[in-house]
């Protein structure tokens, strides 16, 4: 049974400049009493997430919603594991795949089918079988010849095609998405549109952030709204 | 922070490291097949550089200091290997988890796998460079000696394991601040004067201290010893398992408070 409880989750971020990632800085600072270097611990902290609660259960199907920089990205990440509330608590059950830059852990040096294997280990499949992925995802990203290519000959469309028939070549349990789906050309973009429904459908839970009323309605039942780090709205579709 | 939660960041990340090992190895692996591509040679450039440097060296510092060569060029060939590891880790170690950021950014990814796979791509340099010293070995064996060779690995399992605590550590104070690599690598170069790479230290006399108090001789030692057919001094041994045991416990502590602030440093 996979389910997400987040119970009064704050999230904030520190945003440190250039200056205070300095020692140099900082050993000056403290040398000098803080009078010469100012602005060393002027580290901004943004509250991206501020007191959020929510239970998502299997069969969820989650779109988040809002404005740029209203949380929705930070949320996601959260829930990833990468950031961790500063309060609050988050529990998982499930194992968590995710969609967030398309590219990541891509090694440009690779071929495409070295990446596949790179990129299917990352996402937590064993070596046999992220190879016995290959003919599946090579298939569904039809990019040819240049499979056997190092991944830097590629345009970006090519990119997005390897990367995403990867990600949606494992079945996780739980899988996040940030959205994603902007690059490849139309026909590719249909294909992807079919796919990804597949593999939401056979998840269990599934949370998309995205700005497209269209994507909401293809693949979620559910909506919550965030505004500055809270959630102002859940409702069901 | 709660005892239980730092037991869970502590389990999660070595859990997250002995389940990707294989992981581990794959991206060491691609890595040098990369660089075989990229040249005839790949990584073996790295030896040829190697190759010119030991022989330099050794006509140079030979001539100047009057030495036994069958005794001097095996003690630079196998000085400068381990040298070229120690520094690596050190100087790729201080950038290590920024070099990283996409990862740590986008996938729950263990910290300390991240460090594992920068100690075994020195590790695969560290062979590669190992053919020169089997060459120079073979050309002059009078030091060699069979029954004590195994210590080696010994040796170098010894530092592998300190060198990891090492890197970890200093990647996390490299991704918190950025000018430490800089910094590193200034210092390193003239560290290596002070290590007895190029000399012995019994050849420094009343100056021995120096090298003793260089925790890089130690360090060197116990992999050179081995091959030089000495065995390690015990008090070489036990200033090696003294720095394994607290840089992997520094590493442990800063894991345990900063494990959950890395993603933001790094971003």
């Amino acid at each position: 049974m996979s389910f997400i409880k987040v119970r009064n989750a704050t999230v904030e971020y520190p945003i440190y400049h250039a200056n205070s990632m300095s020692l140099r800085n900082r050993l000056v600072s403290v040398g000098t009493g803080g009078a010469i270097s100012r602005g060393v611990k002027n580290v901004v902290t943004v509250k991206a997430l501020d007191d959020v609660s929510f239970e998502i259960n299997e069969g969820d199907r989650v779109g988040l919603v809002g404005h740029n920089g209203a949380g929705k990205s930070t949320l996601l990440r959260t829930l990833a594991g990468i950031y961790s509330p500063t309060s609050g608590e988050i529990e998982i059950e499930g194992r968590v795949s995710t969609i967030f830059e398309l590219a990541a852990g891509m090694d440009n040096e690779l071929t495409g089918y070295e990446n596949i294997v790179r990129l299917a280990m990352l996402a937590g499949a064993r070596k046999s079988e992220a190879k016995n992925l290959i003919p599946e995802i090579e298939a569904f990203a039809d990019i040819g010849e240049f499979m056997a290519m190092p991944v830097h000959s590629y345009s970006a469309g090519m990119l997005t095609r390897l990367a995403f028939s990867v990600a949606v070549a494992i079945r996780p349990e739980i899988l996040l998405i940030d959205e994603v789906l902007g690059a490849g050309d139309p026909e590719f973009q249909k294909r992807a549109k079919q796919r990804l429904k597949s593999v939401v459908e056979s998840a269990s839970i599934f949370v998309l952030a995205t700005h497209s009323k269209e994507m909401i309605t293809l693949y979620c039942n559910r909506a919550l709204r965030f505004e500055h780090g809270r959630l102002v709205q859940d409702e069901r579709l | 922070m709660s005892r239980s939660k730092e037991t869970k960041i502590l389990r999660d990340e070595f859990c997250g490291t002995l389940d990707r090992l294989d992981l581990a190895i794959y991206i060491a692996w691609s890595d040098t097949l990369t660089r075989y591509r990229r040249s005839a040679l790949g990584p073996f450039w790295l030896v040829l550089g190697t190759l010119i440097s030991v022989g330099g060296l050794s006509l140079v510092w030979g001539a100047l200091f009057e030495v036994e060569l069958e005794t001097f060029i095996p003690s630079v060939c196998i000085g400068l290997v381990v040298w070229y590891l120690l520094s690596g880790t050190l100087i790729e170690g201080a950038s290590g988890f920024y070099a990283q950021r996409t990862l740590l950014l986008n996938i729950h990814v263990s910290s300390l796998f991240v460090s594992t796979t920068l100690l075994f791509r020195q590790l695969v340099n560290f062979w590669h460079n190992f053919v020169v010293i089997v060459i120079v070995i073979v050309i002059f064996p009078q030091n060699f000696k069979i029954e004590v060779f195994p210590i080696f690995f010994v040796g170098l399992f010894l530092v592998s394991v300190c060198l990891l605590g090492v890197i970890h550590l200093v990647g996390y104070l490299g991704a918190r601040f950025r000018d430490l690599s800089p910094l590193i690598s200034a210092v390193v170069q003239p560290l290596f004067f002070i290590t007895p790479v190029l000399f012995r230290p019994d050849q420094l006399g009343t100056a021995e201290f120096v090298a003793a108090l260089n925790p890089l001789t130690h360090l060197l030692r116990v992999i050179r010893d081995p091959l030089m057919g000495e065995i390690p001094p015990v008090s070489t041994w036990l200033v090696v398992v003294g720095l394994t045991v607290v840089s992997c416990t520094l590493a442990s502590l800063m894991t345990i408070s900063k494990r959950q602030r890395l993603a933001y440093w790094v971003n």
